[in-house]
């Protein structure tokens, strides 16, 4: 059940009247313009462990993405191909809003928001994640950690997620009799990502559209628009959120605003993954995974299963 | 049997409807009365029941809001509306779904006028083929209205989607698993606000546009059929 | 030349429902059930427009009870504490009846207090406060108010019942003259009935309710006096 959210941090009205009085004349509280955005760093291979990863600050904002690699089941009408899985914790360290638990609306929303952008703009070539035809095949367990709150959580997610992506190599698979054997090593293929995807979000505080929203402009704001765009400017997810509404004016503007941002973060993952694909990784592990395979953990196959019932469920 | 998307001699779709034609609606309201307000609303084989039990006491108090209602919005599908038996524990898609229908709601609902209390919604899919949140957000509306809780409009949605490339209207589930766009939207229609928007797929922003205009119609069309609906269950009120 | 200060695009007695525009200018006193929008004016529920001085005012069909100081209530006793009771005045809002607010004095103890009202009593009162964060207070310190011994009590469906009757004195005489009852209808969407007999007391209840369920707009004392003899003739509701 979706409820009202009590626990928002409330921005005195004399705070709000500031940053709403700065806008009128198109400047913002920490002196950008409605229409920058704020520092960007990525890490990639920030967890060496994992097979990619990105550490990205987005302003304050920090977002880790992890990737893991692992045998799964492949989709029934897709034997093939290999499976992307995306999830997201808001981890409490985060921010004195994070409360420990199950994930809240919040972290399913983003989680669901990133997972449609690379899926539905087929961003990442599964059918090359293929173990045994129709019964294994790769699955990407993609991992979003909130590691601290400043607000536009989606966006940060979005360019950690995709430089995670970008950089992960994938196993070798070999096969040995009964024995199927995932290689992983410094020296495999990266994986084959066709196109970029961003998302880029656009806030609406009163009459005015700002892009990357930090925490205090999203606590005021009435409503926000998420864009998910490949390289080329094509949509490949929307996602209006908040309690405010968009008027059809509105909505170009923000679409236009949200792409502006959006070639800012695209740049941003060119130039610094340019760098550091450059330079070698260390030696990794092998996992050994024997034919007929045994049943995955339990969390992870109500996960997977999940998602294949929701592909179903056709709304 | 394999059905296509569209007949290539008429252009019409898989259930003989023009890309921009909408499956018939049927709206009832006042359906369950137990709630303070109810309504069931249709789209051709898409039939979503909602009810609205509040304002009432919130419980626990420290859930409440000092100057104002909390909406609780449940979005559930039942285990037999789908093709496949779906587990009756709330989904990864439900609670997102929630979120966004709660969120439609909430710019709609003068929520102000009741302090400290809850209002809550509940709306379950009985039979899901397609476009379930916009019926949903739909229904919900209607009760809402039923219940006599103030709104600045009522909210009315229809999925717009994108199938063989064409853009079509009130996408249903057949066209949404071979498609390959489906833009659900919701809107305050009397003022021209838009409460609620999704795309889930690829369009271009030229699609984008056309797909929000074709929307933009539609929900003009379901708005009066809502209207209609809340002034025959007046009309009922005689029927003692 | 002058400006209209207000158009109105509906009359007396239309039905309207949430999004209807009503008309556009300036409205004198804020209604929750009329929106503004820029100079546009949308009704944001389902009613009755009523028109009064040219002033639009729209009575919805159901609403629910917010107290507001000075409203005559009936109430409920719900719960008894140590020097409160907790009453149910048909609202999302319980109230509090604190001892200090009626005849009793200098009581304590829930066992006292249940020896002057029980759970299950219905009581008259007055709200004498609903501040932010607390519940509404209610008093029985005042004429007429008190403890309800005698006579029945009938909630109402439809609050649209509570408007149009509350201001037809001559329909409430109407219909207590024939009758013989002395009906009182409360701000909460509650009524009492106190009459000679039971049979004139479950009469007025029946025509009451008959009330309740039907679309009248507009009640004239001879609808009254027809409706008291058709409940008469079924002898019960339809």
């Amino acid at each position: 059940m979706s409820i009202t959210p009590s626990n928002y941090q409330l921005v005195p009205t004399i705070r709000k009247d500031y940053i709403l009085s700065l806008l009128k004349d198109g400047k913002r509280v920490d002196g950008r313009g409605p229409s920058d955005v704020r520092p960007i760093s990525i890490i990639t291979n920030y967890v060496p462990r994992a097979d990619g990863s990105a550490y990205v600050k987005l302003g304050e904002t920090i977002v880790l993405t992890g990737v893991k690699i692992e045998p799964g089941t492949p989709y029934p009408d897709n034997p093939t191909e290999g499976v992307l899985i995306v999830n997201a914790e808001f981890v409490p360290l985060a921010s004195p809003l994070f409360e420990p638990g199950p994930p809240d609306e919040n972290a399913y929303e983003l989680a669901r928001v990133i997972d449609r952008s690379f899926r539905e703009s087929k961003a990442i070539n599964l059918s090359k994640l293929g173990i045994v035809p129709g019964k294994k095949v790769m699955v990407l367990w993609t991992d979003i950690y909130v590691l601290n709150h400043n607000g536009n959580l989606i966006d940060a997610s979005a360019i950690s997620t995709l430089a995670a992506l970008l950089t992960t190599k994938v196993p070798k698979v070999v096969i040995n009799g009964e024995q199927v054997i995932l290689e992983k090593s410094s020296d495999n293929e990266f994986l084959e990502v066709n196109k970029k995807v961003v998302t880029a979000t656009v806030a609406k505080i009163g009459s005015y559209l700002v892009v990357d929203p930090n925490d205090e402009e999203e606590s005021i704001a009435d409503v926000r628009l998420s864009v998910s765009f490949d390289e080329r400017g094509e949509i490949v997810g929307l996602q209006k959120s908040g309690m405010g509404f968009i008027t059809p004016g509105d909505l170009d503007n923000m679409v236009d605003l949200a792409w502006r941002a959006a070639n800012i973060y695209l740049k941003e993952i060119n130039e610094q993954l340019a760098a550091q694909l450059s330079k070698p990784r260390e030696e990794k592990e092998v996992i050994i995974e024997k034919l007929p395979v045994e049943k995955p953990s339990v969390d992870e196959e109500s996960v997977e299963e999940e998602q294949e019932k929701e592909k179903q469920i056709e709304d | 049997m394999s059905e296509l998307l569209f007949d290539p001699s008429t252009g019409l779709r898989h259930d003989g409807r023009k890309p921009d034609e909408m499956r018939p609606v049927k709206m009832s309201v006042g359906v369950l009365p137990n709630a303070q307000g109810s309504a069931l609303v249709e789209f051709g084989k898409t039939k979503v029941v909602a009810a609205v039990y509040g304002p009432r006491e919130a419980l626990p108090r420290f859930m409440t809001l000092p100057d104002r209602a909390i909406l609780r919005v449940r979005y559930h599908m039942a285990p037999f509306s789908t093709k496949e038996r779906k587990s009756p524990a709330p989904s990864r898609r439900e609670i997102e779904l929630s979120k966004v229908i709660r969120e439609a709601l909430e710019a709609a609902v003068i929520s102000e006028l009741y302090p400290k209390t809850t209002i809550d919604v509940f709306i379950e899919v009985l039979q899901a083929d397609g476009g379930t949140r916009t019926a949903g957000v739909t229904a919900a509306s209607l009760a809402l209205a039923d219940a006599g809780i103030p709104m600045r409009d009522l909210v009315a949605g229809v999925a717009v989607g994108k199938v063989g490339g064409v853009l079509v209207l009130d996408i249903d589930e057949f066209e949404d698993s071979k498609g390959e766009a489906d833009m659900p939207v919701a809107m305050m229609p009397g003022l021209d606000k838009i409460v609620l928007l999704q795309l889930n797929g690829r369009l271009t922003r030229d699609e984008f546009k056309k797909g929000i205009e074709m929307a933009r119609n539609a929900i003009k069309t379901i708005y009066v059929l809502q209207k209609q609906a809340l002034r025959e269950k007046y009309e009922k009120e005689g029927e003692a | 030349m002058e400006t209209q200060k207000l158009e109105l695009y509906v009359q007396n007695m239309d039905i309207v429902v949430p999004g209807d525009l009503i008309g556009e200018g300036e409205l004198e006193e804020y209604s929750p059930y009329i929106h503004v929008e820029g100079r546009k004016l949308f009704s944001t529920v389902l009613g009755i427009v009523e028109i009064k001085e040219g002033k639009p005012r729209i009575i919805p069909l159901h609403t629910t009870y917010i107290p507001q100081v000075n409203d005559l209530v009936i109430g409920i006793i719900v719960d008894v504490g140590h020097s409160y009771w907790t009453v149910d005045i048909n609202s999302p809002y319980e109230a509090q009846l604190n001892v200090s607010e009626t005849p009793l004095k200098q009581v304590i103890g829930t066992e006292n207090l249940r020896k002057f009202l029980d759970i299950g009593d219905y009581v008259l009162a007055k709200i004498i406060s609903f501040e932010r964060n607390k519940d509404p207070l209610i008093t029985l310190k005042g004429k007429d108010l008190g403890k309800l011994a005698e006579g029945k009590v009938i909630e109402f469906r439809s609050s649209r019942v509570v408007w149009s009757i509350l201001r037809r004195k001559k329909v409430i005489d109407a219909l207590e003259e024939e009758l013989g009852v002395s009906v009182l209808i409360t701000s909460n969407g509650r009524a009492w009935i106190k009459g000679v007999s039971q049979e004139a007391e479950d009469t007025a209840i029946l025509v009451l309710k008959k009330i309740d369920y039907s679309p009248f707009t507009k009640l004239t004392p001879s609808d009254i006096s027809k409706l008291i003899s058709e409940v008469k003739m079924k002898g019960g509701m339809k």
